[in-house]
């Protein structure tokens, strides 16, 4: 029984048995001989009396709730709505699901959820820096070109690990018989769209145009995408 | 997906006596016999729904998902109980969620006409007073009740408004008797505190 219905009932005003039958007294649910022993009992206790019309007072006053009178739209259903029942939903596999009684020995569901939890631990602690790099990086994919030391304008001093876009030009490769009779092949340069991280800076003052040079030596140039490639002809040094 | 609608009603086949009747041939596939369903238990379910609710907007509502998810859920009914206390059954516990959700977002009832003032009565407008005082205190019992906790106020509703016996409250809320009679005698006397500036008026 909840705590708060038990400390009311000790608070009642008085220990009676016949207390407790004054609801079911006013709403006319006891008949006989309980009744009269509830009339009796009223006639003689004070706290019982003052009780029995406070109930009269709340019923009386209930009486004044008026439910309005509405009139009653019509049922209908559209064809969609009806189509929808005709597949199960989740709620109902699940219930079905919980109703299967399934009986694991209680270690092995101990080992089980601790496992779980292990795993849901594991998953969510893992640096989420991490996955996002791999996932987003344009560079994983693509072979390196080369590994070469390159002049980088910037505004700002390049920091290590940064990565930096740059064009060069390379040699397309002959992979296959087919090239020979592209003419474009082997001859050209590609000019590629790379990226490369910054693996040392080192910082240069030009004195022409007032423009701050880094030297950085850039590892593992790599196309950014294919999409990037086109032949050019190399640029007249 | 549903539109009840104002209209004119739809002849829908011929009366059948008996709720589970109806509800063994709505599943067996004549869904449009729901509006019978619906016209029967449509007015008790209203003042139930009016009753915990308090507002005429918010009833409607209730009574319109009552009834769909009753009519999702006809396949569940399996004719332990009459028809219409597995129906009310379900009306009441959907009431019951309703109020401690709304009670979770803090809502406060309110109506423009609510609230006591003070009415200074002059002879030709007597009885229009008169009608106001009423409405007043309607009101202010529509207040009360609505801060009651829905568990207590549940019990006045299905006592006080729809009429049920104590054996027919105690079957719908699946309790004992005797809890419906101390909850009851519970409830009344928290109204009766809410309600003290009332008391001599009715």
């Amino acid at each position: 029984m909840p705590r708060k219905l038990l400390e009311w009932r000790a608070k009642r005003p008085c220990a009676s048995a016949h207390h407790r039958q004054l609801s079911a007294y006013l709403d006319g649910e006891i008949d006989g001989d309980a009744r009269a022993c509830v009339e009796q009992h009223l006639a003689a206790c004070s706290p019982c009396r003052a009780e029995y019309e406070q109930l009269r007072f709340a019923s009386r006053a209930l009486s004044h709730f008026i439910v309005p009178n509405v009139r009653q739209p019509v049922w209908q259903i559209e064809p969609a709505f009806l189509q929808r029942q005709s597949a199960p939903p989740l709620a109902l596999w699940l219930k079905r699901f919980c109703a299967m009684k399934i009986a694991v020995p209680a270690p092995v569901f101990v080992v089980g959820l601790l496992a779980a939890i292990t795993l849901a631990a594991l998953l969510l602690t893992r640096p989420l820096g991490q996955t996002q790099t791999l996932a987003a990086s344009p560079l994983a994919s693509v072979p390196i070109i080369e590994t070469k030391i390159v002049e980088v304008p910037v505004e700002r001093e390049v920091m290590r690990e940064r990565i930096v876009t740059r064009t060069v030009y390379v040699r397309q490769p002959r992979s296959s018989r087919n090239d020979r009779e592209n003419p474009a092949a082997g001859e050209p340069r590609l000019a590629v769209n790379v990226a490369g991280r910054v693996n040392a800076a080192e910082r240069e003052q030009s004195d022409g145009d007032r423009q701050i040079f880094v030297r950085a030596s850039v590892e593992g140039f790599r196309p950014v995408t294919n999409a990037n490639l086109r032949i050019v002809k190399e640029p007249e040094q | 997906m549903y539109v009840l609608t104002q209209a004119v009603e739809v002849f829908d086949g011929e009366e059948l006596r008996e709720d589970e009747q109806l509800v063994a041939r709505i599943c067996a596939g004549e869904s449009a016999l729901f509006a019978q369903l619906y016209r029967r238990f449509y007015a008790r379910t209203f003042a139930l729904a009016y009753g915990m609710t308090g507002r005429r907007e918010a009833a409607d509502d209730l009574t319109q998902e009552i009834f769909l998810r009753a009519y999702e859920r006809l396949g569940n009914y399996h004719g332990r109980s009459s028809f219409a206390t597995w129906f009310y059954r379900l009306a009441v516990n959907h009431c019951l969620n309703y109020c401690r959700r709304e009670r979770r977002h803090q809502y406060v009832a309110s109506d423009a006409n609510d609230g006591p003032s003070s009415l200074f009565v002059s002879g030709a407008e007597e009885r229009m007073a008169a009608n106001l005082l009423q409405r007043q205190v309607q009101a202010q019992v529509r207040q009360a009740l609505l801060t009651l906790k829905p568990e207590w106020r549940v019990l006045l509703v299905l006592k006080e408004i729809e009429g049920l016996s104590y054996e027919e409250i105690a079957e719908q809320l699946n309790c004992s008797t005797g809890s419906v009679a101390s909850g009851l005698s519970r409830a009344r006397q928290l109204l009766a505190r809410k309600l003290e500036n009332l008391k001599g008026k009715i």
